[in-house]
């Protein structure tokens, strides 16, 4: 039988946790942001990483949450500032979506495409705001800008991701 | 139920059951535990084949012929959608041809240049750039800025044999570059295809990337975010492009804008041999590739704002009421309309795609402006539910300056236009 060995210090066993609790959200984010589950593992480890060794450094002045989803977001900016990203963002596809564990109906598929396809500013203010369900202080406190323009990220990618739903022409 | 709950109810259950197949590993903690105590190193997964291509064939671009006498936004009035505004801009635009130039640059230790991935590095800091800000134009809501963007790097570099060094790569196992040759994009594709598959012992490509980020910056950081752009890879190499960024509502009076552009800049590394496809990129490791551009511009471009209500626009639940608002520039007319309308509107429009709610709701879908009896129909129309009762169209109309009368009529979704809702501006 093999011998399973766990954490052997506090930090750890706190880092332990920390996957635990935001693998998922940060895996999913991670793949509507830079468009391939490849990439986005690859973030995920890379953000876990930053994460466990900057822990101690991490003072409690912001949630926990704030400052895990920095790291995230500044790890897939990194990885997107490319220019392979800036000029793929406009091809993402149907077809190009990872294939669902559960059933999910023609508007999800289209709702997803669209939030992939936003300007990067827009479509960090959603997953930020409506997916992982940060407040307006909190996202403003980790993208760096004040609450109203995050607020006006918000409401211009309604009004988009509204427009590309019904099938009008969007500002590009 | 608010526009905020009803988005707030649907995205998050969205994306997770769309990307239900995205889901968290046993090992990861372990897995990173062990890289961060040295006893293993990251695992890179591979790019996936059809975005690496999708990648490579959009940064080839065509050239396009400078046509004679027009400034940069000129160059750009090719589509009706923007053609108008394009012209425009480029009367009114103030020119600047203002140059800046990040010159090659010296590492802040030694450099090792003893493979090809340290020579690469090396390499990017000898490169150097020089953006040029060609036109500004700043009404009261819109900083509009071309420009033209040139670096001594223009050309590919082409190679045999496999690089050597630390590249980080991303494989495509039997994959060839050539099998997008087919997608026909130009020259390039055609002597980089050529070139890959020409070397049976395996060949490879340096092509250096450079464009300008998205939006702007004023010198205080707030985000101006892009509301349109375009670039252009010129014949002998330069960038052309423009941008139109969002200013904030409050932002304070003066003649001037400082504004900050950011530039981004890397080299990509194709391999081809037998086996597949490889690709790494490679950027300064200091900086990460980008730079930033301190403008500063005028804002003198005119602005006119008027603006309109009616009391008794027709709606099913009786009268509802509207008021118009628009700033009219040299480009172009900006604006919105506030709807105060029945409940039923609002649901619909809340709904997914037109068309979804009751057959029988004949509302308001957009506007067109009559100037001077002339028709401008409506090039933003997007819609936002503000709450239950209120909407907010947003308007952009190409417009000739000097009209004298100036109309908004509905648009209603089965009716059609409705004269008698007409909105006077004033």
């Amino acid at each position: 039988m093999p011998v399973v060995t766990g954490p052997d210090n506090h930090k750890d066993v706190q880092f332990v946790r920390l996957v635990a609790l935001y693998e998922r959200q940060l895996l999913r984010m991670c793949y509507v942001y830079l468009h391939d589950t490849g990439l986005a593992e690859d973030a995920v480890q890379e953000c876990f990483l930053k994460a466990y060794r900057s822990m101690d450094s991490f003072r409690g002045d912001s949630s926990e949450k704030t400052w895990l989803m920095r790291i995230a977001i500044n790890t897939c900016k990194d990885m997107r500032r490319t220019a392979w990203f800036k000029l793929r963002t406009r091809s993402v596809r149907l077809e190009d979506l990872p294939d669902t564990a559960l059933p999910v109906s023609p508007e999800d598929s289209l709702l997803t495409l669209e939030i992939m396809r936003l300007p990067q500013k827009l479509m960090e203010a959603v997953l930020l705001y409506y997916y992982q369900g940060m407040t307006v202080y909190e996202i403003a406190e980790l993208l760096g800008i004040s609450a109203p323009s995050v607020s006006t990220r918000l409401q211009k990618a309604r009004r988009r991701l509204h427009n590309a739903l019904k099938g009008e022409p969007t500002d590009e | 139920m608010n526009e905020h709950d009803i988005w707030m109810n649907r995205i998050a259950p969205a994306l997770d059951r769309r990307l239900s197949g995205l889901v968290e590993k046993p090992s990861t903690a372990q897995a990173v535990l062990r890289i961060a105590k040295g006893e293993d190193t990251p695992m890179k997964k591979k790019l996936s084949f059809t975005l690496v291509l999708a990648i490579m064939l959009a940064l080839v671009l065509a050239g396009v012929a400078l046509a004679a006498g027009l400034g940069v936004f000129g160059q750009f009035a090719d589509n009706e959608q923007r053609k108008q505004r394009m012209e425009k801009l480029d009367t009114h635009a103030r020119a600047y041809d203002a140059q800046v130039t990040i010159p090659s640059a010296s590492p802040a230790m030694p450099l090792p240049a003893e493979d090809d991935y340290q020579r690469l590095v090396k390499a990017q800091y000898d490169r150097a750039f020089q953006f040029t800000l060609e036109q500004a134009y700043v009404d009261k809501t819109s900083l509009y800025f071309s420009y033209t963007l040139q670096h001594q790097d223009a050309e590919p570099v082409f190679g045999e044999g496999l690089p050597t060094g630390a590249f980080e790569w991303q494989d495509m196992p039997g994959a060839r570059w050539a099998d997008t040759y087919s997608i026909g994009d130009g020259q390039d594709d055609r002597k980089y295809a050529q070139w890959l598959d020409g070397h049976e012992g395996g060949s490879y490509i340096i092509h250096h990337n450079v464009g300008v980020g998205d939006g702007a910056n004023l010198k205080d950081g707030t985000v101006l975010d892009i509301i349109d752009g375009d670039s252009r890879r010129m014949e002998d190499g330069s960038i052309q492009g423009y941008m139109e960024c969002q200013l904030p509502e409050n932002l304070p009076q003066g003649e001037e804008l400082d504004i900050q552009v950011d530039l981004f800049y890397g080299s990509t590394v194709i391999y081809q041999d037998k086996q597949g496809v490889r690709t790494a990129y490679v950027t300064r490791p200091d900086n990460r590739g980008i730079e930033y551009f301190d403008f500063t511009v005028f804002r003198d471009g005119t602005t006119t704002s008027v603006r309109g209500r009616r009391r008794d626009i027709p709606s099913p639940d009786g009268k509802t009421f509207a008021e118009a608002f628009l700033s009219i520039s040299q480009v172009d007319a900006k604006g919105h309309v506030r709807l105060h309308v029945p409940k039923s509107w609002t649901q619909v429009w809340n709904m997914l795609g037109d068309g979804d709610g009751p057959k029988t709701t004949d509302y308001i879908m957009d506007f067109v402006l009559y100037a001077d009896g002339t028709a401008y129909p409506n090039r933003d129309g997007g819609v936002t539910v503000v709450d239950d009762t209120h909407l907010n169209i947003g308007l952009r109309f190409d417009l000739p300056r000097d009209a004298k009368k100036l109309i908004l009529r509905p648009i209603y979704r089965h009716s059609g236009e409705k004269a008698e809702a007409d909105i006077v501006l004033e």
